[in-house]
């Protein structure tokens, strides 16, 4: 299954992308926790990003690509699961600009 | 959570907050509780999406450690007291209690960095602009030192009221904890959830909110390097980067748009004014436009004249406010100010102008 991430927020704001593919199990337990804000691709409708809570704290918004659409995750640091630390850890090794 | 209805709906309250905030110094009670029925909203939506998130009436208003280790001091409530926590690189906040408001310095360098730089800013805060602490009411300082594993980034944490620090990757930044306007940065956001309570989102108010941090963040590295606003570098972040990307910068107040170029960090995408604003956008991209005006005025009557002004305005301001909104209530300020003869007397006319070149006056 592929997994994209793209991060913001915090000090240094920096948006960075990363992708991966992965069957690892502990990964994808991880991910059916996430809460979902959308099936289907393209980005979360207006009123859903004007809803977005509001906080400086770095950001990061996870892609999961089914092949019934894609679900889209947003954490912010302080509410990352643990079981997902593995999994945004290799990503965020290999995110660039 | 049950949901809160509101007598004055939010739009009114905005409404009746802007005309307010353009009369008077001290932000009336209508602005008050503009920002407080903001923050409730603001609670309400993220009680569904964010599970750790409480609202503010029952977030914890000063993190005292579980557990003192014998000499450490814990100070008491509403005494803008530090307390330093050492996240021994794990994802979690508050890990070990290390060093308390008055207590001897301890091994770790980046630590004692965080408690300097909090004292510098607490310092600052109240000589400069007369302001107890975050809240105005002297809430506790706590820090996070290395937080994670390489974390790249240090943030307000606006659930826990915590400013949070990671050790740096060393291949783009190096400790987040060794530059004063990373601290400064983050606890004006503090200030501003305490004030204006400014949305972060991806608008003008969301530029603005993280406009405020930089100008307050780069008036106290300016003031702590005993800088002028001719001879500030007017740069965020330059002194976080790795020796490799060593001269580059994560902001430029002065030139937004010329921080950075190279193949780590790509390219540096804040526009210089309101000719290259698009929106949605990242607040980290459009802050530049505010952040210029903010270096203008510098330029023209002096940093402190100058923060002082932006401080009075953020204490004015509501959460949905937009660049005009800002300019307006800053040439209030400013004209509020001169008048008392703590700004120069040409301070609404720098204000003005500055924000017309910019585009949004």
């Amino acid at each position: 299954m592929r997994v994209t991430l793209q991060t913001s927020g915090g000090f240094t704001g920096r948006r960075l992308h990363a992708s991966l593919d992965t069957d690892d199990p502990a990964h994808l337990r991880a991910l059916a926790q996430l809460p979902a804000q959308q099936l289907s691709g393209g980005q979360p409708p207006a009123d859903q990003l004007a809803e977005r809570p509001g906080s400086a704290q770095p950001r990061y918004r996870l892609t999961v690509h089914h092949p019934d659409g894609d679900q889209v995750s947003e954490l912010t640091e302080s509410t990352v699961p643990p079981a997902l630390r593995p999994l945004l850890a290799q990503l965020l090794r290999n995110a660039h600009p | 959570m049950a949901n809160r209805c509101y007598f004055i709906p939010p739009h009114v309250l905005d409404h009746i907050a802007k005309v307010q905030a353009q009369q008077s110094a001290e932000p009336s009670p209508t602005q008050r509780s503009a920002v407080v029925s903001a923050q409730f909203r603001r609670g309400r939506r993220t009680a569904g999406a964010l599970p750790l998130a409480l609202p503010l009436t029952e977030q914890r208003l000063t993190a005292e450690p579980g557990t003192v280790p014998t000499g450490l001091t814990v100070p008491k409530p509403g005494t803008s007291g530090r307390l330093i926590h050492d996240d021994q690189n794990q994802w979690t906040f508050d890990v070990q209690f290390i060093r308390g408001e008055g207590d001897p310095a301890v091994p770790a360098q980046n630590a004692n960095d965080a408690y300097d730089h909090l004292g510098a800013v607490r310092s600052y805060y109240k000589a400069k602009l007369g302001r107890d602490s975050i809240d105005n009411a002297g809430l506790n300082l706590v820090a996070n030192v290395n937080f994670g594993v390489d974390f790249d980034n240090a943030f307000w944490d606006d659930t826990g009221l915590r400013m949070v620090f990671g050790n740096g990757s060393g291949t783009v930044f190096t400790d987040l904890t060794a530059s004063i306007d990373v601290c400064a940065h983050e606890l004006t956001h503090g200030v501003t959830q305490f004030s204006a309570n400014l949305n972060y989102t991806d608008d003008q108010s969301g530029a603005l909110n993280e406009s405020f941090s930089d100008m307050i963040g780069s008036a106290i590295d300016a003031y702590a390097g005993g800088k002028d606003a001719g001879t500030h570098n007017w740069l965020i972040g330059d002194e976080i980067m790795a020796p490799d990307l060593f001269g580059e910068a994560l902001r430029s107040m002065a030139e937004p748009g010329t921080a950075f170029d190279n193949p780590m960090m790509g390219r540096d995408p804040q526009p210089r004014d309101m000719s290259g604003y698009t929106e949605p956008a990242d607040p980290h991209i459009m802050s530049g436009i505010p952040n210029r005006w903010f270096y203008l005025i510098c330029t023209d009557i002096g940093i402190d004249a100058a923060t002082t002004i932006m401080y009075q305005t953020l204490q004015n301001l509501w959460p949905n406010a937009k660049f005009a909104d800002a300019a307006a209530v800053a040439v209030a300020q400013a004209r509020i100010l001169a008048r008392n003869n703590l700004v120069p007397r040409q301070a609404p006319q720098s204000v003005r102008g500055a924000a017309r070149q910019q585009g949004f006056w």
